[in-house]
């Protein structure tokens, strides 16, 4: 061991454990009266930065329907599965809409490589980061559950 | 032996693995005289997901993510290795600007881990103080990892080919003002720890790693560091644009606790130097490299080096032309300190156990990976 803490009841020592606390209790008293570090959580939610990525969403396009054409381009990336069962309806190529889409808030990593590899720019990871749930059934979420409010597309 | 003992029957005691000064799910087998402990066996593997093996299930560029979660408190020197790994498989020429940026990147996750482990080191001595201290100075870099990366710990920001983004419109000031407002507080932290008697007490002369011994069984990163050995992958293999940016290799003779801690308190003063030479050198450009739609490297084999906060983190990839890799393979700094943790614990108390475990810094995320 280093030098050891000796502690005999010396005139000195003690007046020196005396002014170590007086220095303490300035140091306790500064800090109290500096502002706050810390956030009261479920009261005070402080805003996100606009890159966090939280919930997947489904962007509208300016008809009002979905931007996403059921490509499977995000369901090839997903590295954990997450994104699962799409399909699209009858029409082709662009013209084509997807249907359903089922997004498992439990396996996603939030690595963004979903949104990086659609090419219509349809899907986000957005602001919602409370994803909770008691069953796993709970935090699957589909389509209805992903698109955006209709209204809001349109003036994009 | 350190300690003089009467020899006694000698005991087991389990600590872990849900001590919480296990930093994790570590359970170490102590065999005890006393109270001095005569022989330790670390007994790892509560954290395993097998990561290696699901990179031979996941494309290239898919495995990224799985990296973040090794070493989870610098995802970013993770995600290095493995993309520098797959660049020169791909013989992939990166953008200048996002050279730098990773280097940016890497030293704030640096910042941040050190500053974890203060705070988690004077914990484990005792020392609250000191554990709210270190994780209110890590909030500034997590609140501007967000802004950045849109995520706070694992960022999985660095990408095959670059970055995934560029930095936001005042990240920059964001930087600079915490830079200046944190070496004030490593002073403060000089003051509250290092001429702490009790917490000098407790970290001078303990745990005792010669420099031939942590060689031998393969340490690297600050645990060297702070035994005098001045090896540092930054220097010793440059990466990334490490060659370009002045900065000090930190060492410390003492090879104790409080050598490990000394270093670690001075390589953030030398990280915050490095992001500062970021900022101004930082060239305009593309941050990202066109890569084709499915990565396909050739056949081949690439070892991708970082310097971890914790050490060498490495991660062998093996080709075979497809789309997924053949094998991946992750060399991870805290598994071999666990090795040298035997070594470093015998002749020692039972109570000095946490301090002697704290100074390595391990985290458990890379150790079974």
């Amino acid at each position: 061991m280093g030098s050891p803490v000796t502690l005999h009841s010396r005139p000195a020592e003690i007046a020196l454990a005396a002014w170590s606390i007086v220095k303490g209790l300035a140091v306790t008293l500064r800090n109290a009266l500096r502002p706050s570090v810390t956030r009261d959580y479920p009261a005070r939610r402080t805003a996100l930065h606009p890159r966090f990525r939280g919930k997947l969403g489904h962007k509208r396009a300016e008809d009002g329907r979905p931007r996403c054409t059921a490509c499977m381009a995000c369901e090839k990336v997903c590295p954990t599965l997450a994104i699962r069962e799409i399909e699209g309806d009858e029409a082709k190529g662009r013209e084509r809409r997807v249907r359903t889409y089922v997004w498992d808030a439990s396996r996603c990593l939030f690595c963004n490589l979903c949104v990086e590899a659609c090419p219509f720019d349809a899907i986000e990871l957005g602001q919602e980061y409370s994803i909770v749930g008691d069953s796993r059934e709970q935090t699957c979420f589909d389509l209805e559950d992903l698109l955006e409010p209709a209204g809001k597309g349109e003036s994009r | 032996m350190i300690h003089e003992t009467t020899p006694t029957t000698q005991v087991a005691l389990n600590m872990g693995p849900q001590h919480p000064s296990t930093h994790g799910v570590l359970r170490l087998e102590l065999m005890l005289e006393g109270e001095v402990i005569v022989g330790c066996n670390p007994i790892i593997g509560y954290l395993h997901r097998g990561i290696e093996k699901i990179g031979e299930a996941r494309s290239y560029p898919g495995f990224l993510p799985y990296t973040d979660r090794l070493d989870y408190l610098s995802s970013a020197s993770n995600n290095l290795a493995y993309v520098q790994a797959v660049e020169k498989l791909i013989e992939l020429e990166v953008p200048e600007r996002a050279r730098y940026l990773r280097v940016m990147l890497l030293e704030l996750n640096r910042i941040a881990s050190h500053l974890v482990f203060v705070a988690t080191f004077a914990n484990d001595l005792g020392a609250t103080t000191a554990f709210l201290y270190g994780f209110r100075e890590r909030e500034p870099i997590m609140d501007m990892f967000e802004m950045w990366t849109g995520a706070r710990l694992t960022q999985s920001w660095i990408r095959i080919g670059g970055v995934a983004g560029d930095i936001p419109e005042g990240f920059a000031e964001a930087a600079r003002s915490f830079c200046a407002m944190l070496l004030p507080r490593l002073q403060e932290y000089d003051r509250l720890l290092t001429g702490n008697h009790i917490f000098r007490a407790r970290t001078e002369g303990v745990g005792l790693l010669s420099r031939d011994v942590g060689i031998n069984y393969g340490c690297s990163g600050p645990t060297l560091r702070g035994s005098g050995e001045p090896y540092d992958i930054r220097r010793a293999e440059p990466h990334e644009v490490y060659d370009r940016l002045n900065f000090d290799v930190v060492t410390d003779d003492s090879a104790d606790c409080m050598g490990r801690y000394r270093v670690r308190i001075e390589e953030m003063r030398q990280s915050v130097r490095i992001v500062e030479q970021c900022l101004s050198q930082l060239p305009a450009g593309e941050v990202l490299a066109r890569l084709p739609r499915v990565v396909r490297p050739p056949e081949g084999e690439a070892w991708g080096r970082v310097e971890s906060p914790r050490g060498d983190f490495g991660c062998f990839v093996v080709s075979d032309g497809g789309p997924q890799p053949l094998r991946v393979r992750i060399r991870a700094p805290s598994f071999y300190h666990m090795g040298a943790l035997p070594e470093m614990l015998r002749g020692w108390k039972i109570g000095d156990v946490v301090a002697i475990l704290g100074s390595l810094d391990i985290v458990l995320g890379e150790i079974d990976r």
